[in-house]
């Protein structure tokens, strides 16, 4: 009986507050909003990962750092003291704020959260891909090379000209008995230095006006050269063609990220 | 004549007849009520939760998709208010991250109709909710007094399905152990 009256309560109680406008229902378009705001912000996080994950390997291959990891234990070393963690760490918070966003939707969090982590995994992967074959990297450090990029552009220059210790990328002026001069992108030349055991390209002879990366311990003017490898770079490219009277080498390659 | 369904309801609701909440009132009082007392244990102003629980059903009914099932989505709306409750007064600490629900686990569904009469089962449970943790006394509540299937609660929790049946068959070891406290002489 009290329990019957209890329910009558509830119930009338609720009705009331609805008959009065205490209680008011959301519109329809709330929830359509609501839930394309949810879909725009996984579109967003998602595109930012990809971005800042692809130039983060692009920055990478920029600096030669990349390259670091043909030579050992000693080059994969170098390569993770180059890593830039905090560009790192931020996509580590947006995978998460990924992950959190799209576990509002039954397809994800009705699944473990490693199937949803892979799958963000999955889609870094394609989209890095993808936006290495637009080659969009590639034309925004151009862009800021040539001042053309006015927000991004302090981004790609930062970013593209640090250096890093034991990684020396720039251009060859000269070719030595032992080595060749180095001009970096600061300008400064380098004399480097070959032993018996430095890791040198297989496929033909440092000439003249080669852009490269070396690695190697740098004391003063020299470097102790452990590996040279033939790489392209964008950021601060025309600034050294200038200082090399317009000198260009053999094209090379780098990996487009 | 054929009732109506909760979903048929809701439409309702969401088209302007808000006299027909009053019939989803009457439907899920009871459920809910029944609910918070076992996952709160009788420590909150269940009446109170369970009308906030109403109150923003209706608030968010257009929010309802009427091809999904109601129940599991009032049960949502419950489940949030209840840890809410929970959060304020601090009685429980809440992980934020749980590795259940990170690696894969193998499916092997209970049937809840093969307990319906497991009175221990749900004795045993009614006697130890004090002491089992809310994530696990949850998936019990749901399974066994509510008859949800592992996907409902999947639903409710949103927890993925394989986690829930860890987390039964982990709550109900735990009865056991809990259990033989109380009563040494329970095999």
């Amino acid at each position: 009986m009290n329990k019957t009256k209890e329910e009558k309560s509830i119930k009338s109680t609720i009705l009331e507050k609805i008959k009065v406008g205490e209680v008011e229902m959301k519109s329809k378009w709330h929830f359509i909003l609501k839930g394309l705001l949810m879909a725009f912000g996984v579109f967003i996080f998602a595109i930012a990962i990809i971005y800042l994950f692809s130039f983060i390997l692009f920055i990478l291959a920029q600096n030669g750092a990349l390259f670091a990891t043909e030579f050992g234990f000693h080059g994969i070393g170098i390569f993770f003291m180059s890593l830039p963690w905090i560009l790192l760490l931020l996509v580590g918070i947006f995978v998460i704020i990924l992950e959190k966003l799209v576990k509002k939707y039954s397809f994800s969090y009705r699944k473990p959260i490693l199937y949803s982590i892979l799958g963000i995994l999955l889609m870094l992967l394609i989209g890095t891909f993808f936006v290495s074959r637009i080659g969009l990297h590639q034309s925004l450090s151009r862009f800021a090379d040539e001042d053309r990029l006015p927000f991004w552009g302090g981004m790609y220059r930062g970013y593209g000209m640090q250096s890093f210790s034991n990684v020396h990328p720039g251009m060859i002026s000269a070719i030595t008995e032992d080595g060749f001069i180095l001009t970096n992108r600061q300008g400064e030349s380098l004399i480097v230095r070959f032993n018996s055991g430095t890791n040198l390209p297989k496929d033909r002879d440092l000439q003249e006006g080669d852009s490269v990366v070396v690695m190697g311990e740098r004391l003063e003017d020299s470097v102790d050269a452990f590996g040279v490898r033939l790489f392209d770079f964008i950021i601060g490219r025309d600034y050294m063609y200038g200082m090399m009277g317009g000198r260009r080498g053999f094209p090379t390659s780098t990996p487009d990220f | 004549m054929v009732e109506k369904t909760d979903e048929e309801i809701a439409l309702m609701v969401q088209n302007g007849d808000t006299d027909s909440f009053g019939i989803l009132v009457e439907r899920y009082e009871a459920k809910l009520t029944r609910y918070a007392k076992k996952f709160l244990s009788s420590r909150e102003d269940t009446e109170d939760l369970v009308q906030n629980v109403f109150i923003k059903a209706y608030t968010n009914i257009k929010g309802f998709n009427t091809s999904q099932r109601f129940s599991p989505w009032i049960y949502r709306i419950a489940h949030n208010e209840f840890i809410n409750s929970m959060k304020r007064k601090k009685f429980e600490p809440l992980h934020f991250f749980d590795s259940d629900t990170l690696f894969p686990h193998p499916v092997a569904e209970e049937s809840a109709d093969d307990h319906v009469n497991d009175v221990d089962l749900k004795d045993s449970i009614n006697k130890c909710l004090d002491k089992l943790e809310p994530k696990y006394l949850e998936p019990l509540l749901l399974f066994y007094f509510e008859y949800m299937s592992y996907k409902d609660i999947s639903d409710i929790l949103k927890i993925p399905v394989p986690t829930v049946g860890v987390r039964i068959s982990r709550g109900k070891n735990l009865l056991q152990k809990y259990y033989k406290q109380l009563d040494p002489t329970y095999e």
